[in-house]
Parts: structure tokens; sequence; C-alpha cells
């Protein structure tokens, strides 16, 4: 081989081969398998073990069972009691059934289980999480510390909420569990990004180091250098320990499946959180962090208490009620109605049209400008409580309020946005997202509960200036948040009967398909299927799963009405809904939250904050597909 | 661009073979080094906005990394202008230091991938469409150019453009 030979194959060659040996080297360092998990019955013998020492402390120990697994790392047990941890103990062995024993040892040595009641030591839930596999933080690895793009190791250095960190110090691990960095907000320590500034993400290592240290009983904090990375295989006891051992991934165990059934009862369950978070006055206990037990104070007015979201959970109520008619429902509907109409009276934007008409509209405390979407909304709700209760105690103020939206429509069927309520002026330039599509629902609902064709003809105008906004070269690849529109133009069937909806709803459909995280069974992150996400990186809101899967039904139900139903949207609804059903607590995965935690929907699969319309979304999805779902291909 | 045999465009067909020349002499008529000074200098001035404007990173060895691009295009387009031999070489050099900034780049591209990849799994079509994507980018706004005019610098006609004994 000449010379230029050899340069032309080392050209053509080299750095390919640079590249996939770099590759190749740093994959294989921090990857971390999936663990092959126990099966029920072996995380029923291993729980026995440990319920054992649990239930008596004093007796003797059972044998161990047979479970024998070479172990690549620690059992940690951790013991829950009304959702607090109140024990965690950590055994190392070389075989499974021998460190379980270990650990039950452990566990009857802790002087404070000892001096719990017996009856709280039997609703307790035991947790197991066996160390499955280790691997290196950034900052472990000399090739990738010299090469990758600085900020990487730092911003997603774990897998939140499936991976631990670890260190071994004279030769005894200590382990803060994938659950402990997630309750901690450890996980989530850094802003990077001054244009979203609640955009959480990164590692707060120097608070694991010291936390590590404090658990060792070591002065001061552990250097990155001797952290690591950690996966687990976990599992928990179901509640009162009927069953086998719950497997848990990312804290949250199985979702039933997608039935009309289980949709109903999650939306019911959904419900049943809201009625537990309405005060007597009809205000709603507005978030609750079910990880600590804090909740907004409902008797307080003022604060961030939203008009529209109280609006909207009220809507989701009448909602229920309206399709499950459960007479539970009725009392706490009338009184959170009641205190939305105290609410709207507060806020004095009451007046006169030109044309003589008396018009209402929402003004938040305190505001002087008042916004087309809070208004609409207000409406939506007051519509639903008619068509859920045939009472129209409110058709009056729903009429006001309509007038005024009304009057902010223009001509072309688009709507002004907001409006100054002293100078009583329309403004004609400030456009805001979702208020036009919610104006639209508004007006559609207006036909429904009066029978006043002058409301459909208005929804039409709004949804044709929606629809053909559209019409530009690449339209049918961009989308603005539509879900809006999509729900008014179900809502102003048959009225709005008109196949373009259909199509632009279909069209939107695809194009949130294409960001719904794809089903991968056996992939790090198979539980995001059926969520809405743009990378894999950052865990999904769950909030998005329900708004969006509100405007598909609608989407589904006008191909319906048109007699073309998308079978792609089905399948995306029940991808969504199958996603949000593991998301809701229950009982089976109520165990580490403080409070009434059942039926509540936390913003993201790591967290336990709760805010009154992520429940209100999700569930609203849920009980509107649950109609159909189950008749749907 | 020259072809295969380093020929110019306007040199005749019948070329006889070359042999080396111990005292190359500039052939001028070639317009090429401007188009090349010219696009460099754009090129420059584009980076160093995208980096400066678009893109600013406050981490220190990324931002130097970034910033190699821009400030050794701006010489090879100094190199290029002169049109002398020495310009000759720091074009060259600039330009293969252009290729060898843009390799370390896409390398870091993909070893940063292959930790997430290896951290979460899955990569996801997105994640992995992007990567390819922003290499791809990265080959066609930043490496084709150097690749192309280091190619013609190495030609016949290149070196006799800058007066380069050619081998």
């Amino acid at each position: 081989m000449t010379r230029r030979a050899a340069a032309v194959v080392c050209v053509w060659t080299l750095p390919s081969l640079v590249c996939l040996v770099a590759t190749a080297l740093v994959y294989r360092s921090f990857r971390i398998s999936p663990p092959t998990r126990l099966d029920a019955t072996e995380r029923t013998r291993v729980i026995a073990v440990l319920r054992a020492a649990l239930a008596d402390p004093l007796a003797a120990p059972i044998p161990a069972p047979d479970v024998h697994h070479a172990l690549s790392g620690p059992l940690a047990v951790t013991v829950w009691a009304n959702g607090r941890s109140i024990a965690r103990v950590d055994a190392l062995g070389a075989d499974l059934a021998t460190t379980a024993v270990e650990a039950a040892a452990l566990l009857r040595a802790q002087p404070g289980l000892r001096a719990l009641s017996a009856a709280t030591r039997a609703t307790a839930r035991l947790q197991v999480d066996l160390v499955a596999g280790t691997g290196p933080l950034g900052g472990g690895s000399p090739l990738f510390d010299l090469l990758a793009i600085p900020g990487i190791a730092d911003m997603l250095a774990i897998n939140p909420g499936v991976e631990g960190i670890a260190a071994v110090l004279e030769g005894k691990p200590v382990l803060l569990l994938p659950h402990e960095l997630v309750a901690m907000k450890l996980v989530s320590a850094k802003r990077p990004s001054e244009v979203l500034p609640d955009f959480a993400i990164g590692v707060d290592l120097p608070r694991i180091g010291q936390l590590l240290a404090a658990r060792a009983g070591v002065p001061g904090t552990l250097p990155p250098e001797v952290l690591v990375r950690f996966r687990t295989d976990t599992f928990v006891e179901p509640p009162d320990r009927a069953g086998p051992p719950l497997a848990l991934y990312r804290g949250l165990p199985d979702a039933p499946p997608v039935t009309g059934a289980a949709l109903r009862e999650a939306a019911l369950r959904g419900g049943r959180y809201l009625v537990a978070h309405l005060a007597p006055s009809g205000r709603y206990v507005y978030e609750h962090d079910l990880w600590t037990g804090a909740a907004t104070d409902a008797t307080r007015t003022g604060g961030n208490y939203s008009m529209p979201r109280h609006a909207g959970t009220t809507y989701f109520l009448a909602e229920l009620y309206r399709i499950t008619r459960e007479p539970w429902l009725r009392e706490p509907i009338e009184r959170a109605f009641a205190h939305l109409a105290d609410l709207l009276a507060q806020g004095h934007c009451a007046g006169t049209l030109p044309d003589g008409e008396p018009f209402d509209c929402v003004l938040d405390t305190g505001e002087t400008v008042a916004h087309l979407g809070s208004t609409a909304l207000a409406v939506v709700a007051l519509a639903e409580y008619q068509r859920a209760t045939g009472d129209p105690r409110y058709l009056a103020l729903a009429t006001r309020l309509a007038a005024w939206l009304r009057y902010m429509q223009r001509p072309d069927g688009s709507f002004r946005h907001v409006y100054d309520v002293p100078t009583r002026t329309p403004d004609d330039r400030t456009e805001l997202p979702y208020y036009s599509g919610e104006a639209a629902l508004a007006l559609a609902r207006m036909q429904g509960i009066s029978g006043d064709a002058g409301y459909g003809a208005a929804a039409v105008r709004a949804l044709d200036w929606l629809v053909d906004w559209y019409d530009f070269f690449m339209a049918g690849f961009f989308y603005g948040e539509e879900h809006w529109t999509c729900i008014a133009a179900e809502a102003s069937w048959p009225v709005g009967r008109r196949a373009k909806y259909m199509e632009f709803c279909h069209g939107y459909g695809a194009f949130l398909r294409a960001q719904q995280a794809a089903a991968e069974p056996g992939s790090d992150e198979a539980d995001f299927a059926g969520a809405y996400n743009v990378t894999p990186f950052v865990v999904p809101y769950n909030t998005p799963a329900g708004s969006r899967t509100e405007a598909m039904i609608s989407a589904y139900l006008l191909g319906q009405h048109h007699g073309t139903p998308d079978p792609r949207v089905a399948a995306q609804i029940r991808a969504a809904l199958a996603y949000v059903l593991r998301q809701q607590l229950r009982p089976d995965s109520d165990f580490d939250v403080i409070g009434q935690g059942d039926g509540a929907v936390p913003g993201t699969p790591i967290d336990r904050n709760i805010r009154i319309d992520y429940v209100q979304h999700v569930c609203s999805a849920m009980i509107r597909a649950s109609e159909w779902i189950d008749a749907a291909p | 661009m020259a072809g295969r045999t380093g020929r110019a465009p306007h040199e005749p067909a019948t070329a006889t073979p070359p042999t080396p020349s111990p005292s190359a002499r500039r052939d001028t008529r070639d317009p090429r080094r401007w188009i090349y000074g010219g696009l460099d200098v754009a090129f420059a001035v584009l980076y160093a906005v995208a980096i400066w404007q678009v893109i600013p990173n406050r981490l220190p060895s990324a931002a130097v990394h970034l910033w190699t691009i821009p400030l050794a295009t701006l010489a090879m387009a100094v190199g290029t202008l002169l049109g002398t031999p020495r310009g000759w070489r720091i074009a060259v050099l600039a330009g293969s230091a252009v290729l060898l900034s843009t390799f370390v780049l896409i390398v870091r591209i993909l070893v940063s991938a292959a930790f997430l990849a290896g951290v979460y799994g899955a990569f996801g079509k997105a994640a992995a469409t992007f990567a390819l994507v922003m290499v791809a980018l990265v080959i066609e706004l930043v490496a084709l150019l150097p690749i192309v005019q280091v190619k013609y610098l190495r030609t016949r006609a290149g070196r006799r453009a800058y007066g380069v004994p050619v081998p």
C-alpha cells in the first residue's frame, strides 16, 4: 500500500473509529442496566421475614426465606407509617435470603419501632430497595470529563426517581435511595434558564455529600469523587397486605388496565380528593404538598388563589356529577358554585354595553384589567352547572358574562383578549394563548343551555377564524396550544357541522402524537409512555396528558359525529390515559403521602405537590373517556 | 474547484505530468483565492456573532472551544488573502485547526449522547435525531468550507496560486 493510499484509508476510517470507541467506552462506563426483578413469590418471601420483625420485634426470628440470589449491593428497608418514613435500615450481604434476615435483625433493633403501637405496626407498610447495579457519576470517568459538553454531567447526572446515590466508607455503604433524593428535592436543584425560572433540573451534589456524611457519622461532606449512582429493584407492601408486594418503578406501582370502569372509578377518586379539599366556604385547598403535608389555608382569602382554576375545577365536579349522578357530589358543587358567584360579584366589573345590554366580566381582586379567558371559563362552569343539574339559577349571570364575550368578539370572529375596566376599553393589540378557544367553548355551551342561536353563530365564527388561521405554507406541521379549539369544535356540534373542524383536530392530534412517548417495554423510561414530552431527559408534566386528552376526546367524538372516527386518535387517548391512571395516587401508591392523597394527581411522576387543576384536567379526561372507551377500536 | 489530478479548470487538458519546480511562480489569475478568502471572512463573522449573541456559553472550556472556530477561520482568511507562500501555510494550518476543532466538537456531542444513553437508557427518537442533526449541521456549517479549501490549497493549482513549490 502506498503512503497516499494509507493516508486515504486513515482519513476515511480513523475519525469514525475514534467516535465509535469514545461512544462505546462512555456508554459502557455509565450504563446501569435495568434490574432483573424478583417475582411476586420472591417478593412475598422477603417481605415475610421483615414483616415478622416489624409485627413483633421481641419474637424469635423466622428462618431465612428460600430466595437465594446473589446481590449486587445492599438491601434497604423503609418503614412507612401515615405517609412518613419512620425507620430505615440497610443490610449488606452476598445472598438475598441471609441479607433479608440481617435486615430483619436490624429492624428489631430499632428502638423507635419497638415503641410503636401494635395498630401502627399493623398498618405500616414496608418498602424494600435491592441495589441491583452501580455506575459512576459524571466526574468519575476521565474520558467523559475531558470531552463531554460542559454542564451535561451536572444537569442530567442521574435518572430521577430511578437512581439513588451512595458512597462506601470503610467497606460500609451509605445510601440515599431514589425516593429520598426526589422527596428532598435534590434532583431538581438548579435553574439553568433565566427565561424559564420555574424550570429546575440538576443534582445538588454538595448537599447529597453532606447528607451521606451525616448518615455515615462522618463530619463535613463527601466529595463527588467518592459518590456512585445505583439502581434498585423496589417493592412495597400493598394496603392491608392484601396480595403480594407491589413492584415499584419511579415510586409507583403498575396501573389498572384502561377500561371504562377503571376510568370512572379513577375520576370519582379525583372528585373525592377535590371534595375533601373543599372548605365549608366553597373555596378549595388550592395546593397540597403530600410529601410534607403542607397545604394552602382555604380559610384565608387572597394569595395566589386563581379564580379561573376555581371555575375549571368546579366545572369538572359538575361534569362528573352530570355523567355519574353520584349524589355525594351535589352539595359540594352547590357550595363551590356559590363561592364562584361570590368571587364574581366581588370583581365589580359589571356594566352596560353600548346597546344597553347588561354585562359582567371576571375581574380578580386588585386587578383593573379583565381577561377574556377568565370570563369564558366562568361561563363554561356555570353552563355545566345547568347541564348537570337542570337548575337555571346561574343562567342570568352566565348570560351577562356571555354578553361581554360577544362584545369582545370582532366581526371576523376573532376576540379582543384584554379589557381595561376603569376606562371600559378593549385592548385590540394584546394576544394571549387559550383565550379565543375558551371563549368559543363558552359561546357553544351558552347555545346549549339557552337555545339562543346567536351564541352558536358566534361560536362558529370564532372557530372559523381559529381554524382558518392555519391556512399558510407548512400549516399542519406547527400548532399552538389548540386544545380548547377542539373542545369547542365538538361542543358546537351540530351547529358547527364543518368537516374542516374535524380535519383540523385530527391534524392537531397527529402533531401531538409526535410528542407522545412511545411504549417501549423494558426501557428505562417505559413509565413515561403516553405522556407528552419533548425529551426523555426531563420528567413529563402530568397535566398536559390530561388537558390534551380532553382535546383528543373531542377530536375523536368529532370524527364519530362525521362518521369517520380516527383510530389513531383513540389509541393516543388510550395511551395517555394509561399513563395518567398510573400517576394518580390510590391506596396502592399513597404509602408515602401525608394527608388525604387518594385520588390526587401530582404535577410530575417525581412530585407529590397537588394543585386543584392537575386533578381537574386529568380526571375530566378520564370521565369523558369512560363513556366510550370500551367500544372504541 | 480542482479535480482529482489537481488540474485547474483553465489549465490545458494536455498538460504534461508535473515536475518539481525549484522556484514556483505565482499564478495570479486564479480567482479562488479571493472567493475562499471572502467566504472565510463572512463565516468568521457569522460564527463570532452566533457565539456571541445566539449561543453564548458561560462555561469557560466550552467558550474557549467554540471561539477557536471563528478565530481559526479568521486566520484562514488572512492567510488566504495574503496570497504568499507564508499565507498558504497559515491558511492550511488554520483550516486544519478548524477541522480538528470541528472533529473534537463532534466527539463531544457523541460522548455526551453516550453518557445520556447510559444514564437514561432509551435515547428516544427525538433526542437521537437531534444529536444526528447537530452533528450534520456542524459538518455542513463548519467543516465543509475548510475541507474544500484545504483540499484546494494542497492541489497543484492552489500551490501555484500562492507560489508554493509543487511537489
